[in-house]
């Protein structure tokens, strides 16, 4: 292999992980979002994920709808499912020990992820489509990627106008930043947190509908999705919008980079290895606090 | 045993040898039930030790039954004693979780309970890619084992010992500074207690306990690949039987695993994959309302119904 293909294909491989990144980063939005509001770890991060990647697949097929409509549908069908869960589930733990909420976490996760099993079996479902693939230099970029990574993007960044400049926006940075004192300005937390919730479940539902028009996914995705959620998420600092999208780039380069030239088991153990380096070597964005 | 220990001499000799006679006089269903049985009592028992006292809530202990499985596994096909492979595993993944544990430990609330989650992973896509050592997906089969009373009675005193030892445990200065480190880690700390060990310690016996249930399982079954090896139907499992009797409590882990192990075994036997849906149910139920575990709970009730001054004694109170 001569220099410039080398260089050209390794550059290639960056551009994909980048495009990739895009997705995670809408994600890792949500994660941020319920954490940032809630106080609360959302373990089933990636199981909401999951469910919004089937409910679009499922629609899609069902309906004949575009993938990105179906989209759409999987993040209203998600945050109606969000919303239940904040309510009915979440909320009576908030304020509980880390010990508590993080059970719960566990268990609603176990529920989805088995449940869907249940419903869809093990078999892995994409909504992968040819496109047109545009040569740039020496790059060549096929359309869903680009569109994807650009949804994902356009998606992250009108949170980001939703939580700076609305009223709403302002009402879940208050909750966030104090719990008690914007109750007391007269927010209904109660309301906030399940609005934060239900957005940060469509979110995720609208990250899992676009990752299958990249990728198969299974019902079992959640476990290895909470993960890498987490990873991008302490890589950027808890709480932090921006931080979170240069995490999710980075992960999408160092998993791509892991699967071209190595394999796609072993990019997982580098987002693994990531999330602890980063976790022991800037140990003041740990979130835990009291383990009970 | 003395007057002041959790146990009555006379109710504890006489469960333990029912226990004993179950393989002699029962019927092989009754024997393998109470076998799962005494495995989920063993790891409910390891999975309280590290999760329950210190609370760091693991979600990856499963990751060293995998350790103790595979060590039994590869040291049993070279013609070892599966019960010294077994031991030897519980070796490794006690030293294994030293190593482990002042990485992971470091970790704080829900981030070590996803590390962990991360770890049982790790160690998974591990055993699956040394081939040559584990055999890779394809598992290693031994041959099949002849007769259940060696192994119900490895898994019985393994069993006992976790019961016996977590009561010792309790009342011991090592218990209450674990307890300590639950409670207010910091707090701990500036008593001057050396938290890091203490976590460090009682993470590699929880490991230990753990593997040798893995090794003497995996002599059971007779098989081992990564699938079987890091089961994440088995660390639910784990987890809801001590949350079920009541996290960091005595008998709490008894108590959830006999219950639902029970439930566990029929369930699984007429809905394989629905049964993992009706845990996840009973966990969801068990943290809402008895959050604290049924033991806690029940000896609360009846201390109500006691004295008053005993009420106020306070909630968390000697369960045994």
């Amino acid at each position: 292999m001569n220099s410039p293909g080398w260089s050209a294909a390794l550059l290639q491989v960056i551009v994909n992980g980048l495009l990739v990144g895009g997705v995670y980063a809408l994600s890792a939005a949500g994660l941020n979002l319920v954490f940032g509001v809630l106080k609360v770890a959302n373990i089933a991060h990636g199981d909401f994920m999951m469910l919004g990647a089937m409910t679009a697949y499922a629609v899609s097929l069902k309906l004949g709808l575009s993938p990105y409509i179906a989209m759409l549908v999987a993040a209203a069908v998600l945050a109606g499912v969000g919303a239940l869960t904040q309510r009915f589930l979440v909320e009576r733990v908030i304020g509980s020990p880390m010990f508590v909420s993080l059970l719960l976490l566990y268990a609603v996760s176990m529920v989805l992820r088995n449940g869907a099993l249940q419903v869809w079996g093990p078999t892995y479902v994409s909504l992968a489509h040819d496109s047109t693939v545009w040569t740039v230099g020496p790059l060549s970029l096929s359309e869903v990627r680009v569109v994807v990574f650009a949804l994902g993007l356009g998606l992250t960044l009108a949170l980001l106008w939703l939580l700076q400049k609305t009223a709403f926006g302002q009402s879940l940075r208050a909750t966030a930043q104090h719990m008690d004192l914007a109750e007391a300005c007269g927010i209904n937390v109660r309301r906030v947190r399940m609005q934060a919730f239900a957005l940060g479940t469509a979110l995720a539902a609208m990250s899992g509908a676009l990752l299958i028009m990249l990728f198969s996914v299974n019902p079992s995705m959640g476990e290895v999705f909470v993960l890498k959620g987490f990873a991008i998420v302490v890589i950027g600092g808890l709480g932090s919008f921006f931080g979170a999208f240069t995490g999710a780039m980075i992960i999408g380069v160092a998993e791509t980079l892991t699967s071209f030239y190595a394999t796609t088991q072993l990019a997982d153990v580098t987002v693994f290895l990531i999330f602890l380096i980063v976790l022991i070597f800037r140990p003041s964005g740990v979130l835990g606090g009291r383990a009970t | 045993m003395k007057a002041s220990s959790p146990f009555r001499f006379w109710p504890g000799a006489v469960a333990v040898a029912i226990l004993v006679a179950v393989p002699f006089v029962a019927s092989g269903y009754i024997t393998a039930l109470t076998l799962s049985l005494l495995m989920y009592v063993a790891l409910a028992y390891g999975w309280n030790l590290i999760s329950g006292y210190t609370g760091y809530v693991s979600f990856g202990q499963v990751a060293f039954f995998g350790v103790g499985g595979y060590t039994c596994a590869i040291l049993a096909k070279a013609g070892m004693n599966w019960l010294v492979g077994s031991l030897i595993g519980g070796v490794i993944a006690g030293l294994l979780a030293v190593v482990l544990g002042l990485v992971m430990l470091r970790l704080k609330g829900a981030y070590f309970a996803i590390g962990m989650l991360g770890l049982a992973q790790l160690f998974a896509a591990v055993a699956g890619a040394l081939k040559r050592v584990t055999n890779g997906s394809t598992g290693i089969f031994l041959p099949p084992s002849l007769s259940l009373v060696p192994v119900y009675l490895a898994l019985l005193s393994l069993a006992l010992t976790a019961v016996v030892g977590t009561a010792i445990l309790h009342r011991s200065t090592f218990g209450l500074r674990l307890m300590a480190i639950r409670e207010d880690e910091e707090a701990a700390e500036s008593l001057g207690i050396h938290t890091t060990v203490y976590k460090i310690i009682a993470f590699s016996i929880s490991a230990v306990v753990i593997a040798l249930a893995g090794g003497v399982m995996t002599w059971y079954i007779s098989f081992i690949d990564p699938q079987s090896a890091f089961p994440a139907a088995l660390n639910l499992t784990m987890v809801i039987m001590a949350v079920f009797g009541g996290p960091g409590t005595v008998w709490g882990p008894l108590v959830g695993a006999s219950t639902l192990g029970i439930i566990a075994e029929l369930l699984w036997a007429n809905y394989p994959g629905l049964y993992l849906v009706i845990y996840g149910v009973i966990l969801l139920l068990i943290v809402l309302y008895i959050p604290q575990g049924v033991v806690p709970s029940l000896s609360k009730l009846l201390r109500r119904r006691g004295a008053a001054e005993t009420v106020r004694k306070g909630r968390r109170g000697a369960v045994a």
